[in-house]
């Protein structure tokens, strides 16, 4: 059997100038990163499971921080709507939708005496944060674009 | 050398005033927004900042002194104690209002300190902390329309628009729903949403588009909000408090006064209109009683004013610019009097505030005692903080 043949190096008892040193790190740096290759898919295997994987991967959870400033809580509201799901709060905090996927919309509607910030995260979204102004009526939509 | 030491306090004074604006907050601009149509003699009761006054400036005690919330200064290092759970936690404290200052006799010499704490027993023009203001908003015709047509446009992008326009899309659907003018999008656009509004039966919205076109819907909220704000500026404004001064050779104090004062506005008027405000003062004050031997708190006086308040207000801006207060007010002594002195004595006051700057005030306060026929004038400047660090910022 075939041996594969590895270059292994000690950086520590390796006495090498700064310079080459660094040089050497770079180089190397590409190859200990690689991911391995995965192994092809056999062509008689199910292509359904195939997407059934891709799909699972892109789901992921949304969070929405909203902070609702210089008013009391109890004197805003905010609602987010997911997929037909809708969470309300009333003072600041964080609104969570799960199984949200690439091209999915979540709205915002609402109002409040204070300012309202809303930033969504755990996901890439356009945009990632809305502001607005007290007495501004809260309205507007996130698209998931990763 | 002696001059020179009052400009180095008032230099410093003012550089502790520089320094704070410097660092005004994002979250304490919009404090200062809602806080600038308030009158000025409501800021004297109250005030929301920063306030440096310069009182009695051509009598014998003149006094320089600032006002301020413990509030304010907390949050201009913490911003997120504007955050609504913290807001409300510190309710007290934003209720409350501090001063200090410094004395001076007619030529200017060191006279004591003086210092006083006020509380706000009641507080209806808060517009931050209004039920009234949460429940229009929120039963608002128009901001349901704009829900509906939230959901249309998401419906439409959903299943209308092709992956690779999605984006620009959903960019639209936030710019015509927040700050961009309906006018100002591209035709395209503005084709779909005016088809949609028309479907869901918008009839606000469609008004707003075809009379309001050049406005954005954050600018007609910001207008609404405007209105919703003047409509709670003459609700009950009532406070609480005590003020003292020292004797200037020794920290001890000279007069102690529980001060409560009340202010309401007596019409609801359009924004810009003149209106007329209800003012009353009860004070109770201990003082050295000087036919007594030794320094004492044992001089008694109770004093009660009354009055209104004339507000003339800017039309375009709503911000008050001059006022005008008549009063009547009553004097009781309860201890000894003093040679030629009246146990109790009534007078009519006239005070004119001008506001010089934006938030600037030079109030001229006159004082008429119709039995002795004796003027008394005191002549003042209150700095409302806004103000003072616009003048500061063009002086640098």
């Amino acid at each position: 059997m075939k041996k594969d043949k590895h270059l292994i190096i000690n950086q520590q008892a390796a006495k090498l100038a700064k310079m080459k040193k660094k040089g050497m790190q770079a180089d190397a740096a590409p190859v200990l990163t690689a991911k391995p290759k995965k192994p092809k898919a056999l062509a008689t295997g199910p292509a359904v499971a195939n997407e059934d994987q891709s799909l699972s991967a892109a789901t992921q959870v949304a969070n929405l921080a909203v902070e609702f400033h210089n008013t009391d809580p109890g004197l805003s509201d905010l609602t987010a709507t997911h997929n037909g799901a809708s969470q309300t709060i009333h003072e600041s905090g964080t609104i969570s939708f799960s199984n949200v996927n690439t091209s999915d919309t979540i709205l915002i509607s609402g109002d409040s005496a204070g300012n309202t910030v809303v930033k969504i995260n755990g996901v890439q979204a356009v945009p990632m944060e809305m502001n607005f102004d007290a007495g501004q009526h809260i309205n507007g939509l996130f698209l998931i674009v990763s | 050398m002696k001059i020179c030491k009052k400009y180095l306090l008032l230099f410093a004074l003012l550089l502790f005033v520089k320094t704070s604006v410097a660092q005004i907050s994002t979250a304490t601009r919009f404090l200062f927004a809602a806080d600038s149509v308030k009158s000025g003699n409501a800021k004297d009761i109250l005030t929301s900042f920063f306030q440096l006054g310069l009182n009695n400036l051509l009598g014998p005690n003149k006094e320089l002194s600032i006002n301020s919330s413990p509030f304010a200064i907390m949050l201009k290092r913490n911003p997120n104690l504007s955050l609504d759970k913290n807001y409300k936690k510190y309710k007290p404290l934003r209720r409350l209002n501090f001063s200090l200052g410094v004395r001076f006799d007619s030529s200017f010499g060191f006279n004591g300190f003086s210092s006083g704490l006020q509380f706000s027993l009641i507080d209806q023009t808060d517009a931050t902390t209004s039920k009234y203001i949460f429940e229009k908003l929120r039963s608002d015709e128009l901001n349901h329309e704009r829900d509906i047509l939230l959901t249309a446009l998401n419906e439409y992008l959903i299943n209308n628009v092709a992956a690779a326009d999605k984006v620009s899309f959903a960019t639209n659907i936030n710019k015509v729903l927040q700050d961009v003018p309906f006018n100002s999008l591209d035709a395209g656009f503005q084709k779909i949403v005016k088809q949609l509004a028309a479907d869901k039966n918008l009839t606000k919205i469609g008004n707003v588009f075809a009379n309001k076109g050049d406005s954005s819907f954050k600018q007609i909220d910001a207008a609404k909000y405007k209105a919703l704000k003047n409509s709670i500026k003459n609700n009950l404004l009532w406070t609480i408090g005590i003020s003292d001064s020292t004797y200037k050779d020794k920290f001890q104090f000279s007069n102690v006064a529980i001060v409560s004062k009340l202010t309401k506005g007596i019409f609801d008027p359009e924004p810009g209109d003149n209106n007329l405000e209800v003012n009353m003062m009860a004070a109770y004050t201990f003082s050295n009683d000087t036919l007594r031997q030794g320094r004492n708190l044992k001089r008694e006086i109770f004093t009660v004013e009354s009055g209104i308040n004339w507000i003339l207000r800017d039309k375009t801006t709503d911000r008050p610019f001059c006022e005008m207060k008549f009063s009547g007010s009553y004097y009781h002594n309860f201890a000894n009097t003093y040679i030629n002195e009246r146990r109790d004595s009534l007078t009519i006051n006239g005070t004119l505030r001008v506001r010089v700057l934006e938030d600037i005030w030079i109030p001229l306060e006159i004082k008429y005692d119709p039995r002795s026929g004796n003027i008394f004038g005191f002549l003042n400047i209150k700095a409302n903080f806004t103000g003072l660090n616009k003048l500061l910022k063009s002086s640098s």
